[in-house]
């Protein structure tokens, strides 16, 4: 059919079928900054202005267009001329990974249209209906405030203003054109000023929510573009909504896949008929188990050798999951390919299945994994993918010793990552018939090797390219559907596109482990812990990915918090026909800090003491050893680690303060509604010790400017700005000089990749590495410039200057060692590794009212202490914070995967599996508690994954606070909290 | 993507008689269109053709003697802006229209649309107008009409047909003050859900009337997430002329919610649901009966501003 409309001011005929959403209709005709999150209108990625109100095109016909005026935001600011909505989103750090911004950029224009001076309440519920998995929506509602300042023509509010940055160039004042010099460098006079004032870190400013940043610990150190709120590199063109995703790109012939998947929760395929499949019109390809080879292999982008199990086919002849893959086809269209399936026949036969991991381990239980080719499994008859167990010390000798012996019992449920972007790749040889994968990942090095031997490619015939990423956390340390999209291209020798629904995201994809944990502690009566006893009970589903490293971090980042001698860690990591657990931002830490900080909060209970006092008693120091490091590394045995950074009782102190707690613990108020507080401490790591390696690459060009390269894979987390940062404070230049790329395997150096906290730390360390050399070979070519001793020049604000105050441009260097004496190119490679991985703390308050009689807790304010070592940027720093802290609200109140019987996901769209939106947040206060770690560039630590750890056992505390009781299990909704409370006061009158 | 797998034609007539002969036909399988999110998220199964009602003019909002009149194809959006909406039955209209989906929803979603969908839209416009007495006039193929109450719309649609407009009685005239002894009302709406923007596990509304020295009278409404809106008859009469504490009105739900079969499913147990819907009821009656009292005083309470 035939629809006229006007589109960003311009008319437009849409050729569609009356069943093509307005979605697709757009991108086709190239409107890529309409993104598709999801199919049912929840997530607001697809939103554009339809007469003015923004709308949902994914639920929405082409056909409902007919005559309408259609608003995208490209119509509004350009990269270099961005427009007040965008650039407050983009000043104010609200730009993560940028897949929901053009959405929220229009649905906050349609809000400032009608109201232009809305309260955030009206703000918050503009943004209702654009999901946000990064940010924590404070930035995003603070930034509509400051545009609508902005665009009634009053002066910017007092805040955080960034000096640069946004990838914008020449945002910072240097839009300047360039040209060389003919004059001899070596009598040029730079600009005076031989060493200005630093600019020094921006402590002061307060962003969204309230944060403060500790002082700096280092006063000596002068830095001009470390430790400033520098814009994102990268903002600009995710709020301009340019083509920048996997699949904004257009390729001629390019076929689409889809997948059959499993109706059946455990089966084995008897007979496939692909017959009439295959002889519809336009299927190109499809492909059973018949035609692949059978290669074991784990979906875990992990480092070689992967330590899990290796339990998984391309395509199997047993499905052990409703949503396990059958089969796979390649079409003209989406619609074909649909088509195909619905034709392809199967004869299933219906084996047992089992859902509980404790009947899983059950002799007589069905076998998942009896697979001869499938290794690295713990022990299959007993359906164990992985069993983990430490000691230290005499744990039952301590447990008998103590005065008391405080037991629990926690479960935590199967969440899952919901990135706005879901799981997209597409695959076509190349010229010279490589075969390109370029897709939304968080390994692009690990996807390549791993695929490498399932395809039967060697990798040196492999390109895998990492655009924009549109959120990942750890659901894209996965290599979940390169190896199909290949197989198709390689059987059709097309180009193909696959492109995960949000349905099949929440049913095959992955999720956080589901866990049950008993705790056992021994306390002395003086409030010393002698004995902390832990066993877990994971759930991976029916592949083994993550299992062992997982569930490893669940002891490992946990127990040795407290200076308990005698520690024990015991994990069964259990297959079960659900759909696998994987790597989830916290990777098995959030789960045991549920249970341990709940369980610290009962200990206290029992003795009477004030939980924080029993805390700050018992937890860790600068100076001590991480007791479980060596018993438990990951996966393998790991390296003894000190702590050489704790700022973790000032994040105590400072937490306190913050959230009133002397003031108000103890004091639930009466009435059905309670009020309480509740507090948890936390550590993490920071990359993976011995283990996790980055790479940079550094090369200067004729301007001054340098290519930054990294393996690093920014995932929307802001690394990219980070380690342009740092590069630029070594290289003594703004941040706009930096042109960052990461990451392209034909390219850029290898990095493990965007997982374990770890690119600050050593892919941040590989950059500075780089940069140093860098820096050696231009004080080389300056010190011949200026007749000066290379070892006493020093480099700022694009100047390297003598001691004398002579100095020479970045430039005039670059243009003398490209084109006028002994010519080379000044470049640098660096690696960094580490065999420490300094663990950042924190303090995480939450305070809480529960409406006892009908279970509902709502979530007032939440406080995070974090010590991060220091924050490079703290705006991003800040991102981190109050996105990982949006998570676990989430987790800790309204997430869960619900399965029936059958084992059939009842929680397949984003209004079932409910994730917070702008107006469900509470007051977030963040406060970076600045260290000076030995280890880390200009003494960074981790801080992505921190901020999740302890939030859900900081509500339950406050629930307990609140209520009186304790409730060992998440997420906290209303039906549970209710039971509970019922419960309690059953067993008050009994 | 496509979203109606097997929708081959869409029509967007202008006038009412050629919408009816369109649903009319019983080749292909015709349907009307609101804004189509709940019909395009679910994919649709089987809808062969759609009428697009928004060029009918069956949108809007007004008053017509002492009624409210709503049109169908008013979206959930200027519902909740509406200043009728807002300024009747202390805003309940407006508040359940707001809570009733997301912001971009809200823009394409229609009353009628969230009416068809019944308990599918997860809306708590449901339980509001279940409370108000609303009636809905339904559209034969040729063109008889029908008046259906909330009860007998949650029975299942007249098909084929057209939800055309939303008849509301008891509008407040423009009068500046109830007469003194004159009867005044009160209205609330109440739910609970994991999240403020999450669809309502339980959701409750009440209407209060109160004359003095008469007593009150109320009125009660009750559902939730696929759990179809229902008034509680044998309460409202239990209740009559009684003083409206919370204790009380729980006390006369009780046994009516204990008669209703809320859904098992895995957001909430029946238990559960009954005896939320007894706490939200209470609260909602009660507060419904100070805003009755108030009223009285100051009658430009009334509304959410």
């Amino acid at each position: 059919m035939r629809v006229e409309c006007e589109v960003n001011g311009s008319a437009l005929v849409l050729e569609t079928a009356p069943n093509t959403s307005l979605l697709r209709a757009l991108r086709d005709t190239g409107l890529l900054s309409v993104k598709h999150g999801c199919e049912t209108g929840e997530c607001g990625a697809c939103a554009v202005l339809v007469d003015g109100a923004p709308r949902p095109t994914c639920v929405m016909l082409a056909g409902q267009a007919q005559g309408r005026r259609i608003t995208t935001v490209d119509s509004l600011g350009r990269v270099t001329a961005l427009d007040p909505v965008q650039q407050a989103l983009v000043d104010n750090g609200s730009v993560q990974c940028g897949f929901c911004t053009p959405g929220m950029v229009l649905a906050a224009h349609a809000l400032l249209a009608r109201r232009p001076d809305p309260t955030d309440a009206e703000i918050r519920d503009a943004l209702s209906g654009n999901l946000c998995r990064c940010t924590g929506y404070l930035k995003p509602v603070e930034a509509v405030r400051r545009a609508a300042a902005a665009l009634r023509g009053e002066a910017p509010l007092p805040g955080t203003e960034p000096s640069s940055g946004g990838g914008a160039l020449g945002r910072g004042g240097d839009d300047r054109g360039w040209a060389p010099q003919l004059d001899d460098p070596r009598q040029m006079g730079a600009p005076d000023d031989p060493d200005p004032e630093p600019r020094g870190p921006e402590g002061e400013g307060a962003g969204a929510g309230g944060v403060a940043v500790a002082a700096p610990v280092r006063p000596s150190e002068r830095l001009r573009v470390v430790g400033r709120r520098e814009r994102k590199v990268d903002a600009a063109k995710l709020a301009a909504g340019r083509p920048c995703f996997v699949d904004d790109i257009e390729i001629r012939g390019l076929l689409h896949a889809k997948l059959l998947t499993s109706p059946h929760a455990h089966a084995r395929l008897r007979h496939i008929d692909t017959a009439r499949a295959r002889a519809l019109p336009g299927v190109l390809a499809v492909l059973t188990h018949a035609d692949l080879p059978r290669v074991a292999y784990t979906t875990a982008g992990q480092s070689w050798p992967e330590p899990g199990p290796h339990d998984q086919f391309s395509l199997d002849a047993v499905v052990r999951f409703v949503g396990d893959r059958v089969a796979a086809v390649a079409a003209e269209t989406e619609e074909i390919a649909e088509r195909a399936l619905e034709l392809i026949e199967v004869d299933y036969e219906i084996l047992p299945a089992v859902l509980d991991p404790a009947e899983a381990m059950r002799p007589g239980a069905p076998c998942l994994h009896p697979e001869p080719e499938a290794y690295h499994i713990a022990d299959r008859e007993r359906n164990l993918a992985a069993r983990i167990e430490a000691e230290v010390g005499d744990v039952e000798a301590a447990l008998a010793a103590a005065d008391l012996v405080v037991e629990g019992e926690y479960l935590v449920p199967q969440v899952q990552q919901t990135p706005l972007e879901n799981h997209i790749v597409i695959t076509y040889w190349d010229e010279d018939e490589r075969l390109v994968v370029r897709t939304s990942t968080q390994v692009p090095y690990h996807v390549r090797r791993i695929i490498a031997p399932v395809i039967g490619l060697p990798p040196k015939r492999i390109r895998v390219i990492k655009p924009r990423i549109g959120g990942g956390f750890g659901v894209k340390q996965e290599v979940l559907i390169e190896d199909i999209c290949a197989h198709l291209t390689l059987a059709t020798n097309r180009p193909v596109r696959l492109e995960y629904t949000r349905a099949e995201e929440f049913r095959s994809s992955r999720s956080r482990h589901p866990q049950r944990i008993r705790l056992r502690t021994g306390v002395n009566r003086d409030g010393t812990i002698v004995a902390n006893d832990m066993y877990v009970l994971g759930n991976t589903g029916a592949y083994g990915t993550h299992a062992l490293t997982v569930q490893s971090n669940t002891g490992s980042k946990t127990l040795p918090l407290y200076r308990a001698p005698n520690v024990r860690f015991v994990a069964d990591v259990v297959y079960t026909n659900l759909p696998p657990a994987g790597a989830f931002r916290g990777y098995g830490v959030p789960q045991g800090f549920f249970a341990l900080e709940s369980h610290i909060d009962e200990v206290a209970r029992r003795l009477r003491m004030d939980p924080l006092a029993l805390r700050l008693q018992n937890c860790l120091r600068e100076g001590d050893p991480n007791i479980l490091a060596v018993a438990l590394g990951e996966g393998k045995e790991g390296l003894p680690q000190v702590v050489r950074s704790c700022g973790l009782p000032a994040c105590v102190e400072r937490g306190a303060a913050a959230i009133g707690w002397a003031r108000k613990r103890g004091r639930p108020g009466d009435g059905p509604r309670r009020r309480g507080v509740g507090m948890a401490i936390v550590m993490h790591g920071t990359a993976i010790p011995g283990l996790d390696m980055g790479a940079a690459s550094i090369k200067l060009n004729d301007d001054g400017s340098f290519n930054v390269l990294v393996g690093a894979t920014d995932l929307g987390t802001g690394s990219d700005t980070v380690l342009a940062q740092i590069g630029a404070e070594v290289l003594g230049v703004p941040l706009e000089d930096i042109i960052i790329h990461s990451s392209d395997t034909d390219f850029t150096p290898f990095d493990t990749g965007a997982y374990a906290s770890s690119t600050t730390y050593i892919s941040g360390g590989a950059v500075k590495l780089a940069a140093e050399r860098v820096r050696t070979q231009m004080f080389a070519v300056a010190a011949g410039l200026l007749g000066a001793d290379p070892a006493q020049l020093r480099c700022a604000d694009r100047v390297i200057r003598a001691p004398d105050g002579r100095g020479v441009t970045v430039s005039e260097v670059a243009l003398h060692s490209l084109h006028v004496e002994d010519q080379h190119q000044i470049m640098a490679t660096a690696s960094r590794m580490s065999q420490d991985s300094p663990p950042p703390f924190a303090a995480q308050f939450a305070e809480v009212e529960v409406d006892t009689e009908t279970g509902v807790v709502s979530v007032l304010r939440v406080v995070s202490a974090v010590d991060c070592g220091r924050a490079i940027n703290p705006a991003s720093a800040e991102g981190q914070v109050e996105g990982g802290v949006t998570q676990a609200l989430g987790y800790a109140l309204s997430e869960e995967m619900l399965y029936d019987r059958a084992g059939r996901l009842l929680t397949t769209d984003l209004a079932e599996y409910r994730i917070f939106a702008a107006p469900d947040m509470p007051a977030l206060e963040t406060l970076l508690i600045e260290t000076d770690d030995p280890f880390g560039p200009f003494g960074a630590k981790a801080i992505a994954e921190i901020p999740l750890d302890g939030v859900a056992p900081a509500i339950a505390n406050a629930v307990a606070d609140a209520t009186g009781v304790r409730i060992g299990q998440i997420p906290l909704t209303p039906p549970r909290v209710w039971a509970a409370l019922q419960g309690a006061a059953g067993a008050r009158e009994a | 993507m496509a979203v109606l797998t097997d929708l081959t034609e869409l029509h967007r007539p202008t006038d009412l008689a050629a919408a009816l002969q369109l649903l009319g036909r019983s080749r292909p399988r015709t349907v009307p269109l609101g804004g189509g999110t709940l019909m395009a998220a679910g994919r649709g199964p089987g809808v062969e053709a759609l009428v697009d009602l928004s060029a009918l003019g069956l949108e809007g909002v007004r008053v017509e003697g002492e009624e409210v009149v709503l049109g169908t194809a008013t979206t959930l959006q200027a519902l909740a802006d509406d200043p009728i909406a807002r300024a009747q039955w202390w805003g309940v209209l407006a508040t359940a229209a707001r809570s009733s989906a997301t912001r971009l929803l809200r823009s394409a979603g229609t009353l009628g649309g969230t009416l068809a969908a019944g308990p599918a839209a997860r809306a708590d416009l449901a339980v509001v107008l279940s409370v108000l007495e609303a009636r809905v006039r339904a559209l034969g193929p040729d063109g008889t009409a029908r008046w259906l109450t909330m009860a007998e719309l949650a029975g299942g649609l007249p098909a084929p047909g057209l939800l055309v407009e939303v008849r509301i009685p008891g509008a407040d005239r423009a009068d500046p003050a109830p007469p003194p002894g004159g009867t005044t009302s009160g209205a609330a709406f109440l739910r609970i859900a994991r999240t403020r923007t999450d669809q309502a596990l339980v959701h409750a509304a009440a209407v209060v009337e109160s004359t003095p020295g008469q007593g009150t009278r109320v009125r009660l409404a009750v559902g939730g997430a696929d759990w179809p809106p229902a008034r509680l008859a044998t309460a409202e009469a239990a209740l009559e002329g009684v003083e409206l504490t919370e204790d009380a009105v729980r006390q006369a739900t009780t046994p009516a919610l204990a008669a209703l079969r809320p859904p098992a499913d895995h957001r909430a147990s029946p238990p559960y649901r009954r005896a939320v819907a007894a706490v939200l009821l209470g609260r909602a009656a009660r507060q419904a009966a100070d805003r009755a009292v108030a009223a009285r005083f100051h009658p430009h309470l009334g509304s959410d501003g």
